[in-house]
């Protein structure tokens, strides 16, 4: 099994969490769905002055920008993507790109900045710290929520198959369609759908990619956690609502 | 060519090159290479016990496997990607040379010889040292020479070249190939 549901957090020593014997953990806590669209709705409404894409050229590097004008895909992105970076170092009044893609000439502060510096001094921006999220901070911690950023991926795009660093990601389903999926294996064998109202934690080791074969937009809440948090949070039980 | 090594006049932030690496050391030994794995084609004789690195571009079918800094993979081809580690500095160098094409990062631990040998004679390195010591350097035969970090170097790998470690450090290099016809616009290239 390497879609992991119920599990007991005894079961989850550092070895196991640190291989790629498993794909995907569900936590046993869940959360208002209501809420995390109210949540959703917001970002795209009161918040949308502050979301960035690969046609924000103010933003981004100028090598990224112009990549993907000429190519339609930067990376592992096969089409356009947008995303709020909730998680910064200092609080900013414009969009912020992810670290990577981020213009340092705009964006001083990450300038020379390590990736354990990023991931320590990056906290929420004050603007995002409302409704479901500040609940969902407060019960889980920011041990949980490092990085944050909520990734909106437009119907039929694809993130190919890839693998990332060993910090483990959080994914919260803000607003997804059942055609919206992961992918883990070399070669996309094994399919998982995400639903709204649930968490969970996956194996970025594991070769895995996305694809959004629905007809609407699938948003998702994205974090870093720590690696020796997992098992209290797969430890918690109840709602946050 | 009958140079060896030519300093370049690149100026670039060591500290991030360094926090590259580091990143890299942490977070990415999933695709980390090492040289003790049986999966090379190497009967040269060189000292590479305890050699790792990581193919920042790979020229294997799979993307998601290490892949050695080295030409030295038995599945290799000469049709190089990019992989996840493309991003930060390295994706700063392939813009900057955009005809330039497997980047890597090798870390030669104390003892390791790389014996004289020559490479393809179309393409040519450039090797940024990311940490070294006095006794990590370069052999041409009768000449050495000890590259120093926030520093780039052309080396003419067409000519008898080796490497050594003879110091009590590990030895970091992010190094790429260009095309050999490209080194007199290398040498134009002043900042990334």
């Amino acid at each position: 099994m390497r879609y992991l549901k119920h599990c007991n957090p005894v079961d989850l020593t550092t070895e196991f969490l640190a291989s790629k014997d498993w794909d995907i953990i569900e936590i046993n806590l869940t959360i208002d769905p209501i809420q995390l669209f109210e949540y959703y709705h917001k970002l795209k409404t009161e918040l949308a002055d502050f979301c960035f894409s690969f046609d924000s050229k103010d933003y981004l590097r100028p090598e990224i920008y112009e990549r993907f004008q000429k190519e339609g895909k930067v990376g592992n992105y096969i089409g356009n993507v947008s995303a709020w970076s909730v998680s910064w170092p200092v609080n900013r009044d414009i969009p912020c790109p992810s670290r990577f893609q981020a213009d340092p000439n705009v964006y001083p502060e990450i300038k020379d900045i390590s990736q354990m510096d990023f991931a320590e001094t990056a906290h929420p921006q004050p603007r995002y710290v409302f409704g479901i999220l500040e609940k969902l901070l407060n019960r889980l911690s920011e041990r949980a929520l490092r990085q944050m950023l909520v990734s909106n991926h437009p119907a039929g795009l694809q993130v190919a198959n890839h693998v990332d660093s060993d910090l483990k990601k959080l994914h919260i389903p803000l607003y997804t369609n059942s055609n919206a999926v992961f992918t883990f294996g070399e070669n996309d064998e094994r399919v998982y759908q995400m639903e709204v109202g649930k968490i969970y934690i996956i194996n970025p080791i594991v070769p895995h990619g996305t694809f959004n074969g629905g007809d609407t937009e699938r948003t998702h809440l994205l974090s870093r956690i720590d690696l020796d948090y997992i098992p209290e949070v797969v430890g918690m039980q109840g709602i946050v609502e | 060519m009958d140079w060896k090594i030519k300093e370049l006049n690149l100026e670039f932030s060591l500290q991030e090159l360094k926090n590259y690496f580091d990143y890299l050391e942490r977070s990415w030994i999933h695709l980390r290479w090492d040289a003790d794995r049986n999966d090379v084609n190497d009967s040269s004789k060189h000292q590479i016990e305890g050699v790792y690195g990581w193919g920042i571009q790979s020229n294997l079918k799979d993307l998601t496997q290490p892949c050695p800094p080295y030409h030295v993979h038995k599945e290799g081809t000469q049709d190089y990607r990019d992989t996840a580690l493309m991003f930060g500095f390295a994706e700063s160098i392939k813009e900057a040379f955009p005809y330039s094409r497997q980047h890597s990062i090798a870390v030669h631990p104390p003892g390791t010889v790389i014996n004289l040998h020559t490479d393809t004679a179309k393409w040519i390195k450039i090797h940024v040292p990311i940490q070294g010591n006095d006794n990590s350097y370069f052999t041409f035969e009768d000449e050495k020479f000890i590259l120093e970090p926030g520093k780039a170097y052309l080396v003419n790998t067409t000519l008898m070249h080796g490497t050594n470690n003879l110091g009590t450090t590990n030895r970091a290099h992010f190094f790429f190939k260009i095309p050999a016809d490209m080194v007199d616009d290398v040498l134009t290239v002043k900042k990334i």
